[in-house]
């Protein structure tokens, strides 16, 4: 129980310092779209505003260099590899929960003083409108939560690939990635994949989404079995 | 505390850093780990606090095989030359974090230690020179009262006066709170008479290990007439020769035998010498 205590503690003043100033500097974009639309928007402009992207960049961001910046340290406290990625794990669970959070209080503040100061013109953009017209907060903040999940899960994908197989293995790993869209687009893949995900419901995409964040991030623990301190 | 080495071979990759090395080390002691630079040093340190896997061979301490295995790494501390704290901490904070991880830890002595090197604890370790960050190696390590505590190069950076602090605390601590202590330095002459049993690695290969006691018996340098040496020698192990104004100078293992012979000199080989003609041996097999 220590030991994940002590994980928390690092891995939160680790990162505390990136995490302010990131929402600071998101707020301040928020703040200065909204104090421009309220005097000029009615004149001259239209807002949209997207609190969510951002932040399932950072995340992704951040756990694409995780690896690098925190294994080496944890392995010399003495914890082993499968200790490092459940603590990691359940760090991810509280970041996202915490970020999902964040996000949607945000938004539901937006909307209030948009229509406190009656500002028409700010337009919200996130995935859940993807899903129809719900926007209530639990629905908001448990697809947010998959979805930051998977930010990092993808991150530390891709920092273990790196980690693992070095500079050409890594950029080898993004060269495949690109490839799968574009074939997609060759052999006109995406038609059916857009007719299964309009059939399917909500729930079924983001269960899916955290099953498949879930298996990803099993993938990365047995690959870090016997990871060593130095990367490749 | 018992570490079992057996057999370990650790292959980077395109080279063989140690090569089938087996020993064994009991404490509580002060193990002077020595070493020319490759010799195979922090690989094996590495190795004992499992953060790299054996390419063959096992190391287990107290029966238990070290590799991924928390219970028996919660004993072990490892003070690396670098990279032992978040660069983002603060000194306070960097130390909490320690607490969480090693069960003995004395906080007490933690805070006692920051005085002695005139730490400031809300300082980060990001804005901390090279010294000041080895004296925060070294509170981590006494102050985790691991069983195996490991420094390797502990005080670089570290003026006179704070390296003789940290012998000071070394013998204290080993007085008052007995463990397994393992330094590796190249700073061998300052340190050699704290070590109880010299390990000497060269080239990945175990070269000797010996209690510091019976290192001036067992290694001696011969000294006289190319002929007369070479005669004096015969049969003994040769661990480096050199030619010098036509008098042969060779440094041998003579496992407790006497030497005897004629117009030949016997001298003591300090832990500094020793590992400068490792170094030129090395050297010379280099060039050829």
């Amino acid at each position: 129980m220590n030991t994940v205590k002590g994980s928390f503690y690092i891995l939160f003043q680790s990162y505390k310092k990136k995490n302010i100033i990131f929402w600071s500097i998101l707020f301040s974009i928020v703040l200065l779209t909204f104090f421009i639309d309220t005097f000029f928007g009615q004149y001259l402009f239209s807002f949209a505003i997207t609190i969510s992207i951002p932040v399932y960049i950072f995340y992704s961001t951040t756990a694409s260099k995780l690896l690098n910046n925190t294994l080496p340290y944890f392995l010399k406290l003495g914890i082993s590899r499968t200790q490092y990625m459940v603590n990691v794990g359940l760090f991810f669970i509280c970041w996202s929960l915490a970020g999902a959070v964040i996000i949607t209080c945000t938004h539901k503040v937006i909307t209030y003083f948009t229509a406190l100061l009656k500002i028409k013109e700010i337009l919200i953009i996130h995935p859940i409108y993807f899903f129809g017209n719900s926007t209530a907060f639990i629905d908001t903040v448990a697809l947010d939560t998959v979805l930051l999940l998977f930010s990092l899960t993808s991150g530390l994908l891709l920092n273990i690939i790196f980690y693992r197989f070095g500079t050409v293995g890594g950029y080898s790993f993004i060269g495949i990635l690109c490839l799968i869209p574009i074939t997609m687009v060759i052999f006109e893949w995406y038609t059916p994949l857009f007719e299964l995900f309009s059939k399917v419901s909500a729930i079924t995409i983001v269960s899916s989404l955290l099953v498949f964040s879930v298996l990803l991030y099993f993938i990365i623990s047995l690959a870090l079995r016997k990871a060593s301190v130095n990367p490749a | 505390m018992k570490i079992d080495v057996k057999n370990v071979v650790k292959t980077f990759k395109h080279k063989k850093a140690l090569k089938n090395v087996t020993f064994t080390l009991e404490g509580p002691k002060i193990i002077g780990f020595l070493g020319h630079n490759g010799a195979g040093k922090t690989t094996f340190l590495n190795l004992l606090a499992g953060l790299i896997a054996p390419t063959s061979g096992s190391i287990s301490v107290n029966g238990e095989n070290v590799f991924n295995a928390p219970a028996t790494l919660r004993d072990i501390c490892f003070i690396a030359e670098s990279g032992n704290f978040q660069e983002e901490m603060t000194i306070a904070q960097a130390l909490k974090a320690n607490s969480f991880f090693y069960p003995q830890w004395d906080e007490a002595l933690a805070r006692e230690l920051l005085e002695v090197f005139a730490l400031n604890p809300k300082d980060k370790v990001r804005g901390l020179s090279k010294g000041m960050v080895s004296a925060l190696g070294i509170i981590t390590g006494f102050a985790s009262n691991a069983g195996i505590t490991i420094f390797d190069e502990p005080y670089i950076g570290l003026d006179v006066a704070a390296r003789n602090t940290f012998y000071d605390l070394l013998i204290e601590q080993q007085t008052e709170n007995p463990r397994l202590f393992i330094l590796s330095t190249h700073l061998i002459d300052e340190a050699s008479d704290l070590f109880e049993e010299i390990l000497i690695l060269n080239e990945g290969q175990l070269l000797l290990q010996k209690a510091a006691e019976e290192w001036h018996q067992h290694i001696v340098a011969v000294k006289g007439n190319a002929s007369d040496v070479e005669q004096a020698i015969h049969g003994l192990e040769i661990i480096y020769q050199h030619m010098f104004m036509q008098e042969l100078t060779a440094v041998i293992y003579s496992d407790g035998r006497h030497i005897e012979g004629q117009n030949i000199k016997l001298e003591r080989v300090s832990l500094q010498d020793m590992l400068v003609y490792l170094s030129k041996q090395q050297k010379a097999r280099a060039i050829k």
